[in-house]
């Protein structure tokens, strides 16, 4: 179908038509901007074909182009569409009440406070009660029977089945801890959280949290959107990174990419920090995310400062509330579980059997020797605290179960432990959200991303120990 | 045989797209979900067609990346027919990218979705004059539920037949 605008915009179409001889469509979103058909038209005959017309309405092309075509799209839509009148629904009501400030932010705060007490509970729940009743139960007497009679000792029985007489968290056997960390530890936290994600998301909630902390955000150069990001990002930095496609500009996909890697901690750290620094009391627990919380808008602030480029204004839409649909739900918890499990195993495993590996040879000795005196001087660790920090550039959830066994054996005191995992958490995502860096932001951005973490991670660690040797 | 799920963010293209194909994608309530394309297939009288979740757009003319991606797809790219899906329940702004891909060379089917949501609202659409004035076959439907989504299949598959003769495009 060919729509027709307005006589003078038709003759520069025409115009233009005759003296490049593209097709009408093209020469047609040549005008209304888009970039790749505006450079097939030579820019003098450009000029001289929409001179008449802009001088006309005073304004520029694109523009006269965007009325016109908002003038079809209103007279059609008024020609076959009738709108009754009718009062709102209660959903609608309840939209509303979300949205503005007065009411919004209380029930923001409410919901957030309530989804993350129900996650810590039930999470916690199905590790304590189920899993780890099941693993250390039925599945451990099943794996020793199996393989105990075939590598009775050596260094393929503490590779597949760990350390013998330590739990299954810490004795580092592919099949125990490397099974156990991600399934019985890290699986009821991310499968808890997606289903309260995916409950939120199908609501419509997170555009009207988008709108609520829309100023906050704006004092980062960022955008109150910034909130999806950050919350897929809880769950895992991949889909976060993924969704900031929707900023418009390199600096606000950079800044955020780099908060994102800093100062949100994904499921996998999250389960580091309840397991290692929760039993020591949830005071040290909201600590560490009241430091991450600082970092995150710090790091926002400097880099928009620091940074050259714009911070577009941009509309987002907010779609009503819709009541989430079973089918939908059971559907997305299930795909997005096993995408976690798909990227989360073989790394843990790949983890495992590097420590091992490093362990056999003595290498991991060496390593700690080494760098102990950085450890020591300016972050106050023991020089086997190396060890969960640099297997964590693979995986956080691997860390746990080094880090465990020190706290246990009192080799790490509670201010340690909280610097170790403060850093652990800071440093470097993991090797998977790495490469997704690399994809999105390119080699020298990640670096530069990377760098700005690192110094970070070492800042705050040293920081941290600086306050601690003071206090306490 | 290719066909793109174009339309606004939010409007329900990734449910669409798994009505067809059969193929479960992340489906949520805001927009901007699906960041990617999407590419999946259906049989249509014995014919099997490429059908592809493009990113929601609101226009031609990319503001961010993931339109950047949308309108690749649409661009650079054979492409047989256009699925413009559109919310039933802001109809006007819908249509402006409507009418952006009316311009093209490539047919159009509207799909106006979520038609249920704009029944509740007091929103009634003449169909018929719709698809008179966009000079475009139109078919509502409600997607999450499936309504409308036979319908779909039908409109799809007569365009399929005209273009495909002895097994090839034209």
């Amino acid at each position: 179908m060919e729509i027709q605008f307005e006589p003078r915009v038709e003759k520069a179409i025409k115009s233009i038509e005759e003296r490049t001889n593209l097709p009408r469509w093209q020469v047609i979103l040549g005008l209304e901007g888009n970039k790749d058909f505006r450079k097939k038209i030579p820019s003098h005959i450009l000029k001289e074909s929409i001179r008449e017309v802009e001088k006309d309405h005073r304004e520029p092309i694109e523009l006269i182009m965007l009325k016109a075509r908002f003038g079809q799209a209103g007279s059609i839509a008024s020609l076959t569409q009738q709108v009754h009148h009718r009062h709102p629904t209660l959903l609608e009501k309840l939209g509303d009440a979300t949205v503005k400030p007065l009411t919004g932010l209380p029930i923001a705060v409410g919901v957030l406070w309530g989804m993350f007490n129900l996650f810590i509970m039930v999470a916690g729940f199905i590790t304590d009660r189920v899993m780890v009743p099941f693993f250390e139960g039925p599945y451990d007497g099943f794996i020793r029977s199996v393989l105990e009679p075939v590598f009775p000792t050596g260094f393929m029985h503490d590779m597949l089945l760990g350390a013998t007489g330590t739990g299954y968290l810490e004795s580092f056997g592919v099949l125990t801890t490397g099974v156990f960390v991600p399934i019985g530890i890290v699986l009821p936290a991310v499968l808890v959280f997606y289903i309260i994600l995916t409950l939120l998301e199908d609501l419509g909630y997170l555009p009207r949290l988008a709108v609520l902390v829309d100023t906050v955000f704006h004092r980062m150069g960022l955008h109150g959107y910034s909130i999806v990001p950050v919350i897929l990002g809880f769950g895992c930095n991949i889909p976060g990174v993924m969704a900031t496609r929707a900023f418009s500009t390199h600096k606000q996909r950079f800044m955020m990419l780099t908060m994102l890697g800093v100062s949100i901690p994904c499921m996998a750290q999250t389960a580091v920090i309840l397991n290692i620094v929760g039993p020591f009391g949830l005071g040290w627990v909201a600590l560490i995310y009241f430091i991450l919380m600082s970092i995150f808008i710090g790091i926002g602030v400097l880099l928009n400062k620091l940074m050259r480029g714009e911070a577009p204004e941009i509309a987002i839409e907010i779609p009503p509330y819709r009541m989430p649909r079973l089918s939908n739900l059971l559907m997305k918890t299930r795909l997005r579980t096993g995408q976690f499990l798909l990227e989360a195993i073989p790394w843990v495993f790949v983890g495992i059997i590097i420590v091992n590996v490093l362990y056999a040879l003595g290498i991991t000795e060496l390593m700690s020797r080494v760098s102990s005196p950085l450890l020591g001087w300016w972050l106050g660790l023991p020089e086997e605290a190396i060890y969960p920090l640099i297997i964590g550039f693979l995986r956080k959830d691997v860390a746990t179960g080094l880090l465990a066994p020190l706290r246990d054996a009192n080799v790490m005191n509670i201010y340690q432990i909280v610097t170790t995992v403060t850093i652990l958490v800071i440093y470097f995502p993991c090797a998977a959200t790495f490469m997704v860096f690399l994809k999105e932001l390119g080699i020298r951005d990640t670096l530069k991303s990377t760098t700005i973490m690192l110094i970070f991670a070492f800042g705050v660690g040293g920081l941290l120990h600086f306050l601690f040797s003071f206090f306490a | 045989m290719r066909i793109l799920l174009m339309g606004n963010p939010n409007v329900g293209k990734s449910v669409i797209f798994n009505r067809l194909t059969g193929i479960k994608v992340v489906i949520s309530n805001y927009p901007g979900t699906t960041i990617e394309f999407l590419e999946g297939s259906m049989m249509v009288d014995g014919t099997k067609v490429r059908i592809i979740d493009v990113p929601g757009t609101y226009s031609l003319n990319p503001s961010d990346k993931a339109e950047e991606v949308a309108v690749n797809i649409l661009m650079k790219e054979k492409n047989h027919l256009i699925v413009d899906v559109v919310d039933a329940t802001s109809l006007e702004r819908n249509l402006y990218l409507t009418l952006q891909l009316l311009d093209l060379p490539i047919p159009i089917i509207v799909n106006l979705n979520m038609i249920d949501l704009a029944r509740e609202r007091g929103i009634d659409i003449n169909k018929d004059a719709l698809a008179e004035a966009l000079a475009a076959p139109v078919v509502s439907s409600v997607a999450i539920s499936g309504e409308g989504v036979q319908e779909l299949r039908g409109a799809i598959g007569k365009i399929v037949k005209e273009r495909v003769v002895d097994g090839n495009t034209v």
